[in-house]
């Protein structure tokens, strides 16, 4: 005890130290993980879209070459988002997609401007420039040929056909890729901003501390 | 912007194991569950105002349940305009479809219910968006009206959509984490790591909260 007392137990101070090392890795890889989504939004976006579509084809597949129960365990997934009428949907391998017509638009021509806008970040020639993102009163007016070629399908007026389904499915989809990747693109730089703002606190607080460190070695009666 | 920190602040605390281990005893009982809700909204609203720890104590037990039980009506709520679409759909799919001939009931009594099956889908993604933003609404103000100020929410979102989302997919990584982690601690376990789950959210969408500030209030 007496002039030793401040050392404390050994084995608590081990157990600390174990705990504060895991507290450090795990907010490290926290951090890294919120970071890489960060620098990298738009691949995850799309890869995520791409993951969602995929399955639409791979079903048709499955089932052409008999894998009946993994194809019918996709179809009843992508029933919770769409009707999958046969008459209003694309076949491929002889098999309906999992989704109609109008939604493979949809979601095709969204990813299909995630990719656009992606190949466009990497361009030199942008100098930082981004794009105001469509106004909803835009979105609005691109979704009305959806909303009328529906509307006047469900209540019998006529029939539609894949192609109308695919062009109103089309113009939809891009529009929310319009509206949607430069607001999220601003928000992502700015999520950037702050991380790399805190990395530079970082470095300066530990050059701080190692200059102070190196000086007080160096006049220790300073 | 220290996001790691949400999945370790709560060790600091000096009583943290007592405080996990009464929320997730109360996460198993229904009803009183109500209470740890409130106490997520509690530690939200404390990160908001730059305490963070020491974690919220769990006294004032009524006050936390009636904050807790607002939560879940507000979410009732939310559930509410698609419950009733759902009803209608389906209502008038049974009436339409019974005053026409075969193939046109058929027809109709087919498509009403998946359309009603995908405005559920979306909107379902929609709410799930928006309801930490009303929960932080109702931290933050203590007032049942805040979960339906959508201009309040919307410049809360668009003050920091990117740390919102990043927020939104680093809870869902904590809560999955929970639940597998969870599972392997013999099934039972998953209250109380729910319960870390929970103090990881309520911290992320406090900071967020508390960045935001200048912005929206």
């Amino acid at each position: 005890m007496g002039a030793f007392s401040h050392i404390g137990d050994p084995e608590r101070q081990g157990q600390r130290f174990v705990m504060e090392t895991v507290t450090k890795r795990v907010e490290a890889r926290v951090n890294g993980l919120a970071r890489f989504i960060a620098n990298h939004w738009l691949l995850l976006a799309n890869a995520a879209m791409l993951a969602f579509i995929l399955p639409t084809l791979l079903a048709p597949y499955l089932a052409s070459v008999g894998a009946y129960w993994p194809s019918r365990m996709i179809y009843v997934v992508y029933r919770l988002t769409c009707h999958q009428l046969p008459g209003r949907s694309f076949f491929l391998f002889g098999h309906k997609m999992a989704i109609c017509a109008r939604c493979t638009a949809i979601y095709t021509s969204f990813w299909g401007l995630g990719l656009l806008y992606g190949v466009w970040k990497a361009t030199p020639w942008r100098h930082g420039h981004r794009p105001r993102p469509l106004s909803i009163k835009w979105l609005a007016v691109l979704a009305v040929p959806m909303f009328i070629d529906g509307v006047a399908q469900l209540v019998g007026l006529y029939e539609s056909t894949n192609l109308l389904r695919t062009i109103t499915g089309t113009l939809v989809g891009a529009g929310t890729g319009l509206f949607i990747y430069p607001i999220l693109d601003e928000g992502f730089a700015q999520a950037q901003q702050d991380f790399a703002s805190d990395l530079d606190g970082l470095a300066s607080r530990i050059t701080h501390h190692v200059s102070r460190t190196t000086n007080h070695e160096t006049h220790p009666t300073q | 912007m220290d996001i790691g920190r949400s999945f370790t602040y709560m060790f600091e605390d000096q009583d943290w194991i007592k405080k996990i281990l009464i929320g997730g005893v109360l996460l198993f009982i229904p009803i009183v569950n109500f209470a740890v809700i409130g106490y997520f909204i509690e530690a939200l609203r404390n990160t908001s105002e730059g305490r963070e720890l020491p974690l919220p104590e769990w006294d004032n037990f009524g006050g936390k349940f009636m904050k807790g039980l607002m939560a879940f009506i507000a979410s009732f709520l939310y559930a509410l305009p698609i419950i009733i679409v759902m009803v209608v759909i389906l209502g008038l799919t049974a009436m339409i479809a019974g005053s026409l001939d075969n193939d046109a009931a058929e027809t109709v009594s087919t498509i009403c219910p998946l359309i009603a099956n995908c405005l559920v889908f979306v909107y379902m993604i929609l709410v799930m968006l928006i309801l930490p933003a009303a929960v932080i609404q109702y931290a933050l103000t203590e007032q049942f009206g805040a979960f339906f100020r959508f201009g309040d929410m919307m410049a809360l979102i668009k003050a920091n959509i990117g740390g919102y989302i990043i927020a939104l997919l680093v809870a869902l990584v904590a809560a999955l984490i929970a639940e597998i982690v969870g599972v392997i601690a013999c099934g039972i376990g998953i209250f109380f790591t729910l319960m870390w789950a929970y103090l990881v959210s309520a911290n992320l969408f406090g900071n967020l909260a508390r960045e935001a500030q200048p912005a929206t209030y």
